[in-house]
């Protein structure tokens, strides 16, 4: 993905089902939502071994939380394999989905969530299923959704995605508030650009954005000269290339001529 | 011990001593045989993470590297045949550019992918089954030694058709330019439809077809391939944007110096030696492209671009 492209993390965390203030107490004003990240800039550089971030925040008692993380939505176009002649497999075609996320981390617990009101925009709190309901059109085949559930399963292995539940959490403070966080590793392979992390917050069969806080990654120093070199001044930068490796491959062949001399 | 690089254009980080490790191997290949090795890397590169079209694009300029390195060598040694490099690259440039558009037609007709993958698999047996069962009977001293005819094969009369017939010095044959040509062309044509440097090809072309000697093909196929990965590196640098510096430098650190350990190795090895291990390496390819296709895949789907 092209540095600058849009992309929105939803790092999601925890669904924590929380307890209602006592009885006979004044009813306090909801608590206000917030989250943090850290770090919030991620710098790639030439040993860029991927990073770790984590996720906390506090969302009002009585909601289940979902913190997503979503990167930049875009098509993906797929090569599909089937048999020819029954026998042999090999690429058969190519499959394509529309407003497929980059990158999708969910942590939460919403199995118990009322589903019914979530609007699409927040549909990938909901983990997997929000995931394929943003992408697969209504009334998509089984053989698409198989086919949609083996490219997720790809992404899952790439570390690009990853769906895991949260424990519930306890509430706290007045006006009590649920406190959540969550750990995710984003692979090296994250692609420069924006993300967002987001807290979603589930109650009463509709769905809310509760809060929501911005990543970037960017490519620094020598990995940003050589990307950049590549992507705008290809023939400079193929030509480079070639010189490099002759002079390398000359100058190993001298070093070894050399050293085979009878002193 | 764990020491990963970030690779800017792959947009991936590996470890160092996995590519160093890999360049080593290839690079003895080719040294060795006079391979490129494009058709063991680029699967290699795949499965650590690099993308198709970035893992066939740096391969390409780390042959660049190892090809040099192993010419100079066979360059040194008097090994490398550089009238016929020449007219055999000429040929490959013409057969390429052709190759590319059948396989942009097969493309329109769908037909692509079946037709690369078989023309791979009966490639790879059909050269490979050969080598190895011609070289075994020369380990074993059973070459039958031909037999004098009174009516030549249709080749030989072919090749005393064509015209304006040269000396090959350095191979010690007599043959017209239009056959190297043509071969050249051959090969083009069928390393573009492979997605290849086509070294694995044209080494027993020169062997069986050109009649050269084992020693003159391995320094002659590395010269060949030498410019056609430096055409396409570039051409891919600037369609694709695709080569990634940092991975084929550290690649290429490997593959020098098992070229030169390759190089050494083929002077010391006897010519059926050499062959029987090359036919092992590609019969060894093609058990697995052959068992890929007959086995059901990992994924149903996979990322596009890149060789097959």
């Amino acid at each position: 993905m092209r540095a600058g492209a849009r992309a929105a993390i939803a790092c999601a965390a925890a669904a924590a089902l929380l307890r209602p203030a006592g009885a006979g107490e004044p009813e306090a004003p909801p608590a206000r939502a917030w989250i943090r990240v850290e770090p919030s800039t991620i710098d790639i550089g030439m040993f860029h071994r991927g990073t770790t971030v984590r996720v906390e925040g506090a969302a009002p008692a009585g909601s289940r939380v979902a913190l997503v993380c979503v990167g930049g939505q875009g098509k993906v176009e797929l090569k599909r394999k089937g048999k020819v002649w029954n026998v042999l497999w090999m690429n058969v075609g190519t499959v394509a989905f529309e407003r497929v996320p980059t990158v999708v981390h969910v942590a939460a617990d919403v199995d118990g969530a009322d589903r019914r009101g979530v609007p699409p925009e927040l549909r990938l709190g909901l983990g997997y299923d929000g995931v394929e309901a943003q992408v697969l059109p209504v009334g998509a085949d089984d053989a698409t959704r198989l086919l949609f559930q083996e490219f997720v399963r790809l992404k899952v292995a790439e570390r690009l995605y990853s769906f895991e539940k949260l424990r519930p959490a306890s509430a706290t403070g007045s006006p009590p508030s649920s406190h959540v966080s969550a750990e995710f590793s984003l692979p090296p392979g994250i692609p420069p650009g924006e993300y967002e992390v987001r807290m979603i917050g589930f109650r009463d069969g509709t769905a809310e954005l509760l809060a929501t806080e911005k990543i970037t990654a960017r490519r620094v120093g020598l990995a940003l000269l050589v990307a950049t070199m590549a992507q705008r001044s290809g023939i400079l930068y193929g030509i480079l290339s070639v010189v490099l490796a002759t002079g390398a491959g000359f100058l190993t062949g001298v070093v070894f001529s050399a050293s085979r001399k009878p002193h | 011990m764990e020491l990963s690089i970030y690779l800017p254009v792959a947009g991936n980080a590996v470890n160092v001593f996995v590519l160093l490790g890999l360049g080593g191997m290839v690079g003895l290949l080719s040294g060795l045989f006079g391979v490129g090795g494009g058709f063991l890397m680029t699967p290699l590169l795949i499965m650590i993470g690099v993308p198709p079209v970035v893992a066939a694009a740096s391969d390409s300029n780390q042959i660049v590297a190892a090809s040099t390195s192993g010419t100079y060598a066979h360059a040194r040694a008097g090994s490398v045949d550089f009238k016929m490099g020449f007219l055999l690259f000429g040929g490959g440039i013409v057969g390429g550019t052709g190759g590319v558009y059948l396989i942009k037609f097969l493309r329109e007709l769908g037909e692509a992918d079946f037709f690369i993958n078989v023309t791979y698999v009966l490639m790879l047996g059909s050269i490979g089954s050969y080598m190895f069962v011609e070289s075994l009977e020369g380990l074993r001293g059973r070459r039958t030694a031909p037999v004098a005819s009174s009516r030549p094969s249709v080749y030989a009369r072919l090749l005393g058709a064509l015209p304006w017939k040269t000396e090959f010095q350095r191979s010690g044959v007599t043959l017209s330019p239009v056959l190297p040509l043509l071969l050249g062309a051959l090969v083009g044509v069928l390393a573009a439809v492979m997605g290849v440097g086509g070294g694995f090809i044209m080494v027993p072309v020169m062997v069986y077809l050109l009649r050269m000697p084992m020693h003159v093909v391995v320094g002659t196929s590395l010269f060949q391939v030498l410019f056609t990965c430096i055409h396409v590196t570039i051409m891919q640098s600037a369609v694709n944007h695709a080569v990634d510096v940092v991975l084929a430098l550290l690649l290429l650190a490997g593959s020098v110096i098992g070229a030169q350990v390759g190089a050494r190795m083929s002077r010391r090895l006897h010519a059926d030696q050499l062959k029987i291990l090359l036919a092992a390496v590609v019969l060894l390819v093609m058990v697995k492209m052959l068992l890929g296709l007959l086995l059901r895949p990992a994924s149903l789907v996979a990322y596009g671009g890149g060789h097959v």
